[in-house]
């Protein structure tokens, strides 16, 4: 299983993407798969279910291990119907659990529809700083005032400014590619409410070091 | 140093993007838990429709053939 593969390797100062070969070598790839791709890709959206290669987790086995240890989960909502895709992650979510996913869309527009459809769910203004024509004061009212419950922008967009402008809306700040101690240490630092990294190692031990043992 | 300012969570969320994508093949279920046994505190994906209105998990919603079989370096 893979994560015996990885468990072969330090968590702490781990680099990407070492794995274990059968013979017990250290070899680097991004996904630890062989087999060069051919042909003709198919979007997910043209394939049933059933004829989707076994790796790709269905929504509700996510769900089931992150009901089980507690945890939420955030969602980038992919390809052309988000209404779709939204109705079909949140009817598998009870509603007492629905505070605990998070639902991404990079379209404001899009984000805004999905708050009257679903009053229920939380919602995400996944965005660049510079996409945001108004600035980021009034972006944060019109946040508030659809009760959209966060912004999300890469690590580069955020300081400490910007953070405490949209908490005094109200509005929750989320940070990605939060890869490197350079990063992650300034964007908790900053008062960011939730970090992405593909580093976890990293990134917990970061955070232990700034919050304690019990993060 | 910058000081410590406050957040509207406390802790901050701490989210494995694509699982431990660092560690594991992106969006799947080794890699959430993964995620989970190194400290994560949040899980991060990408979500799709199938053609039959199942919602599943994968970064660029592409699927394609392999030569051969694909398999794990460990395997």
């Amino acid at each position: 299983m893979a994560a015996s593969g990885a468990a072969s390797v330090d968590p702490v100062g781990l680099e990407s993407d070492v794995w274990c070969t059968a013979d017990g070598v250290a070899v680097l790839d991004h996904d630890g798969r062989i087999g060069r791709r051919i042909g003709r890709s198919r979007s997910i959206t043209q394939v049933r279910r059933g004829d989707l290669p076994a790796h790709i987790p269905d929504w509700v086995e996510l769900l089931e291990l992150a009901r089980r240890h507690s945890v939420p989960v955030s969602l980038d909502i992919k390809g052309d119907d988000p209404d779709a895709i939204a109705d079909a992650v949140l009817d598998a979510v009870e509603p007492a659990w629905r505070p605990h996913v998070w639902l991404c869309h990079p379209d404001i527009d899009v984000t805004l529809r999905l708050r009257e459809r679903h009053r229920d769910a939380r919602l995400v203004d996944s965005t660049r700083l510079h996409r945001i024509a108004e600035g980021p004061e009034r972006r944060a009212a019109r946040l508030a005032d659809a009760g959209v419950d966060a912004i999300n922008m890469r690590i580069d967009d955020w300081n400490g400014g910007l953070t405490t402008l949209f908490h005094r809306f109200g509005v929750h700040t989320l940070g990605w590619d939060l890869q490197h101690e350079h990063q992650l240490r300034p964007g908790l630092r900053m008062g960011l409410d939730g970090i992405f990294s593909d580093h976890v190692d990293r990134m917990v031990d970061v955070a232990r070091d700034e919050f304690g043992p019990g993060v | 140093m910058q000081q410590q300012l406050p957040s509207l969570i406390d802790p901050p969320i701490l989210f494995a993007h694509r699982g431990a994508r660092a560690h594991a093949p992106e969006n799947t279920m080794d890699a959430f838990e993964l995620a989970l046994r190194l400290g994560a505190t949040g899980l991060e994906s990408d979500v799709w429709c199938t053609a039959d209105g199942v919602a599943v998990l994968d970064h660029d919603g592409r699927i394609g053939r392999r030569i051969g079989r694909s398999r794990r370096s460990g395997k």
